[in-house]
């Protein structure tokens, strides 16, 4: 952190001071947010406070995005990525609120209620198209709402832009489609819809909460492929958050993977998917059915994703995590980097920080357990990895340490 | 095999499972668990006040599905999969066609034969949050087939007694003596809960080992002059269906203790594996899996895939999988049809068709899966566009309007960009044919006044506006432009369908065998053409373009 800070010039008060926090407040986040970006968030902590106990939906999360770049967020449900999101556009309500850290937009700190001055600048395409869109309004009606709102466009103007808007995002027929109701239009087109609204803030930040979930597999490709466009023409930078590890693949250049409000692990897509260093990622990569032979049981993870309630004092994931040792039930992990130096790749595991012993009994042999066969998502993954095939050969020597995750899976 | 034959002939092709087996080997030369034959399920809305035509959600399907195997059913949403699969296992009344099961056309029962069919097939939902009920119990839930089918029927078996009545109460006679819901034309043997083996000295009774009832609970006793075997269960049906709701609790990886709670108390993945229970309580055969994994996350649907997979292997169950979930589809399935439209477009074994699509749908579909998943390794194909409305599909191959595979015209010489805009403007006047007018629209139609002329000419700018036309293709634009802002949109539609169309617009292409149990409907597998992975190949890398 210390020496982009100093790089950084004009943001080096904000910086600084915002290190400072995280380290007094927690003394575990380290990870290095570019002061640079156009998005940074640093130790970000969202926590929603019920009759019963607090949840920590998101706690301590940092990552940035810089401008005409996609960066990926992705974990499974109840992994605190939708309310990172809502974080970032200051749409966290009560019960919730953010408790400490740090949303900077272009190095201005949003949670200093500073929305406002930045409402069009970040806009956020959610899952369900449907609910985005109001059913007594023409579409047309509330793509010149935004057009009003947010560029003070009206009448026959608005009404052109809203058509052209239209067509940007592929829509045909956008003359007469303007005029119509939500309801007649596809899912597909209902997206496109809600995209095109977003674009009408004219955003620097697109914020893709799920954004192609509820769709068929080829309505997704054709709104991954129109998002890939638009931040080519218009240099959008993208925070896209989804569970699919797949879309993640296709559509990001970086990514984090979010785990119980904590970001895991974080690095370059092509990197972590072909050698990921959490033991999480690598289950998530492994549990996706395409990845397995047909004939094999898929591995699986035992357990749930918990909810955090409390400040986290141990991993969270070692509970259900095969190569878990003693330390991961005392020891907070931080983030170590991985890979060679410089690699933009950080993994909060002990696993990667050699400051705890292993138990002899205990040491991490690298099969953890999860794979069957095949490792990484099969042998074309592997290629220039030192080591992969130790550790591919091993997992295969390991079949059935899945059997009784089966069974005990979701008891509670 | 004759009514196989016969059946078939209501389509005219021999649809699919001639020569198809079960990939996993365990039936050869075997008669099909159930022969579909040009199934039809319309959903007909039209009233006095609305002639809207009827949605033809499955529209003419023929395949069978064999014993013990897993057939994957993929397409969009809305290609009618799931009213496919409703209609199997009876909760919608199919409009035409046959679902044979051992002889008998299952798609027109009542009564006693309806309930039998319906204990011999069961459904698991998408949503297990939608498809339990809030306010019963997980083990009210699971019980409520067995209330419902007044389980268990306990059919007493005798053997060494011609002729034996059998007498008692909760029991009936197994079906070579008897009736009722017991009646299970003789499949199965398994079907027989008790039997009762009486020799000269003595009898010996034993008990079907699935049951939660041991022998210790029936008390038996013969009276050889009579021929009378009397039969007396000490465990009342009410223990009986608690216990066997444990034990499928049990066998979904839940335990006793679920018993008492309520769905809302469940993660995704636990009430999937109760609404697998459920489906499982009545012991049936055969199970439409629909979605079973789509709302879970990935690490939970992977153990429920497991699952479905173990008690498959357990219990012998035969599958039909539907998802949208191409990769899931390719992990558990034996073969796989791929539906669009209402009509199934190819048909084969799993790994053909993934690895070696010939449908061009197919191709589409798979090229489309995100990530490293997606096993075609050329350019992505991308479809434009939505399927048409079921309402009212394309006249010849219903996946024409999309299809990046379409055989061209040889005039006029256009290229594939050119043909692709003119298909597009094709939909927009068939789209706009459809969509509802304002009064004020139609009355402007009526007089011949012009409709809406900005956006039709804007549409059509918006397509063709760079492109070079030849002289008399672009006059055929402009007449057909005319006709729509006239509000003669679907004058103009069918203009150009004949002016640009070809065969794909004018011909349900038959199904072409593809290999053994593999077919696939698509022109492009008559010898003239070049098939359908080289021309997109060629298209998407821009030879065509």
């Amino acid at each position: 952190m210390s020496d982009r800070a100093t790089d950084a010039g004009t943001d080096d008060t904000v910086t600084d001071g915002d290190a400072g926090t995280a380290d007094t407040a927690t003394g575990d986040d380290t990870i290095d947010v570019d002061p640079d970006a156009l998005l940074r968030v640093e130790d970000l902590r969202t926590v929603f406070y019920t009759e019963r106990e607090e949840i920590h939906a998101v706690d301590g999360v940092s990552f940035d995005v810089h401008e005409g770049e996609t960066v990926g967020l992705v974990g499974e449900s109840g992994s605190g990525k939708s309310v990172t999101a809502r974080s970032i556009l200051g749409l966290v309500d009560s019960p919730g609120a953010i408790e400490e850290g740090a949303i900077y937009y272009r190095g201005e700190d949003l949670t200093d209620d500073n929305w406002d001055a930045h409402r069009g600048d970040i806009a956020i395409v959610f899952q369900d198209p449907g609910g985005s869109l109001n059913p007594v309004y023409t579409v047309g009606n509330q793509i010149r709402e935004a057009l009003r709102i947010h560029q003070g466009l009206r009448g026959s103007e608005a009404r052109e832009r809203a058509v052209d808007l239209l067509e940007d995002v592929g829509i045909p027929d956008a003359r007469r489609r303007v005029d119509e109701y939500p309801h007649q239009l596809s899912g597909g087109m209902q997206q496109r819809a809600v995209i095109a609204m977003a674009l009408a803030c004219d955003p620097d930040l697109l914020v893709c909460d799920e954004p192609t979930t509820a769709l068929d597999v080829t309505i997704q490709a054709q709104i991954l492929d129109l998002l890939g466009e638009l931040q080519r023409e218009e240099n959008l930078a993208i925070l896209f958050i989804t569970h699919d590890m797949g879309v993640i693949e296709d559509a990001t250049d970086r990514v984090n993977v979010i785990y119980a409000g904590e970001v895991v692990e974080r690095g370059p897509t092509e990197d972590l998917f072909e050698d990921p260093a959490h033991p999480y990622t690598r289950a998530l990569l492994q549990s996706i059915p395409g990845r397995t032979p047909p004939d094999e049981q898929l591995p699986t993870i035992e357990g749930e994703v918990p909810t955090p309630t409390g400040p986290a004092t141990d991993c969270r994931f070692a509970p259900r995590c095969p190569a878990a040792f003693d330390a991961c039930t005392t020891f907070h992990p931080r983030h170590q980097p991985i890979g060679a130096e410089g690699s933009d790749r950080t993994a909060a595991c002990l696993l990667h920080d050699d400051t705890h012993d292993r138990t002899p009994a205990d040491v991490y042999d690298g099969t953890d357990g999860f794979a069957v066969s095949g490792g990484l998502g099969g042998p074309n993954r592997s290629a220039g990895r030192d080591g992969t095939d130790d550790r591919d050969e091993a997992a295969g020597e390991t079949p059935g340490s899945h059997e009784s995750q089966t069974d005990g899976g979701e008891r509670s | 095999m004759s009514d196989r034959a016969s059946a078939t002939d209501a389509e005219g092709d021999p649809t699919g499972s001639v020569g198809s087996r079960n990939t996993s080997g365990t039936t050869d030369d075997t008669d099909p668990f159930m022969s579909v034959r040009n199934l039809r399920t319309y959903y007909d809305e039209r009233t006095v006040l609305s002639r809207d035509p009827p949605v033809k959600a499955v529209d003419g399907v023929s395949f069978d599905v064999y014993d013990g195997e897993t057939l994957g059913l993929v397409g969009e949403s809305g290609c009618g999969k799931t009213t496919l699969g409703r209609t199997l296992v009876g909760l919608e009344s199919a409009t035409g066609g046959t679902v044979e099961a051992e002889g008998t056309d299952v798609t027109n029962l009542s009564g006693n034969e309806q309930r039998e069919w319906q204990r011999r097939v069961g459904m698991v939902f998408q949503d297990p949050e939608e498809s339990l009920n809030d306010r019963q119990t997980v083990g009210e839930s699971i019980r409520e087939p067995l209330d419902a089918h007044d389980w268990p029927f306990l059919p007493v078996a005798v053997e060494g007694l011609p002729d034996a009545t059998v007498s008692g109460k909760a029991v009936t006679a197994a079906d070579s003596v008897g009736n009722g819901d017991s009646a299970t034309n003789g499949e199965t043997d398994g079907r027989t809960d008790i039997t009762v083996r009486v020799d000269p000295a003595d009898h010996e009774v034993s008990v079907r080992e699935k049951l939660p009832l041991s022998r210790d609970d029936v008390e038996v006793s013969v009276d050889r002059d009579s021929a009378t075997v009397s039969v007396t269960v000490e465990k009342s049906k009410r223990e009986i269906r608690r216990d066997r709701v444990f034990d499928l609790l049990d066998r979904v990886g839940l335990n006793e203790e679920h018993y008492y709670r309520y769905p809302h108390q469940f993660s995704g993945g636990q009430r999937q594996r109760v609404g697998i229970a459920r489906a499982l309580a009545l012991e049936p055969e055969f199970l439409v899996l629909d979605e079973p994994v789509s709302a879970l996350d990935v690490s939970v649907q992977a153990r429920i895939i497991n699952l479905l997979e173990e008690i498959q292997d357990e219990l012998g169950l035969t599958y039909l999988f539907i998802a949208h979930d191409l990769a899931v589809v390719r992990h558990i399935a034996d073969r796989v049809a791929v539906m669009y439209l209402g009509s199934i477009a190819e048909l084969g074994p799993a790994e053909s068709v993934y690895t070696d699509p010939s449908h061009p749908y197919t191709l589409s579909l798979l090229s489309a899966i995100p990530g490293s998943g997606s096993p075609w390794s050329g350019e992505r194909v991308q479809l434009r566009g939505t399927p048409p409305s079921p309402r009212d599909p394309p006249e010849g191959c219903p996946f024409a309007t999309r299809c990046p595979a379409k055989i061209r015209p040889d005039d006029p010489d256009l290229d594939e960009e050119t043909w692709r805009a003119l298909d597009e403007l094709r939909v927009v006047f068939r789209t706009r044919s459809r969509a509802e007018f304002s009064t004020l629209e139609t009355i402007k139609g009526l007089v011949g006044a012009e409709v809406d002329p900005e956006s039709v000419e804007e549409a059509v700018d918006d397509l063709l506006g760079d492109r070079n036309l030849p002289s008399d293709a672009r006059e055929t634009v402009d007449e057909a432009v005319d006709l729509a802002v006239h509000g003669n949109d679907d004058e103009a539609a069918a203009l150009l369908r004949d002016a640009f169309g070809s065969r794909c617009d004018e011909e349900h292409p038959e199904a072409y065998q593809r290999g053994e149990g593999w077919q696939s409907r698509c022109l492009r597998h008559e010898a003239e053409y070049r098939d359908a992975p080289e021309t997109i190949d060629t298209r998407e890398r821009g030879d065509g373009f």
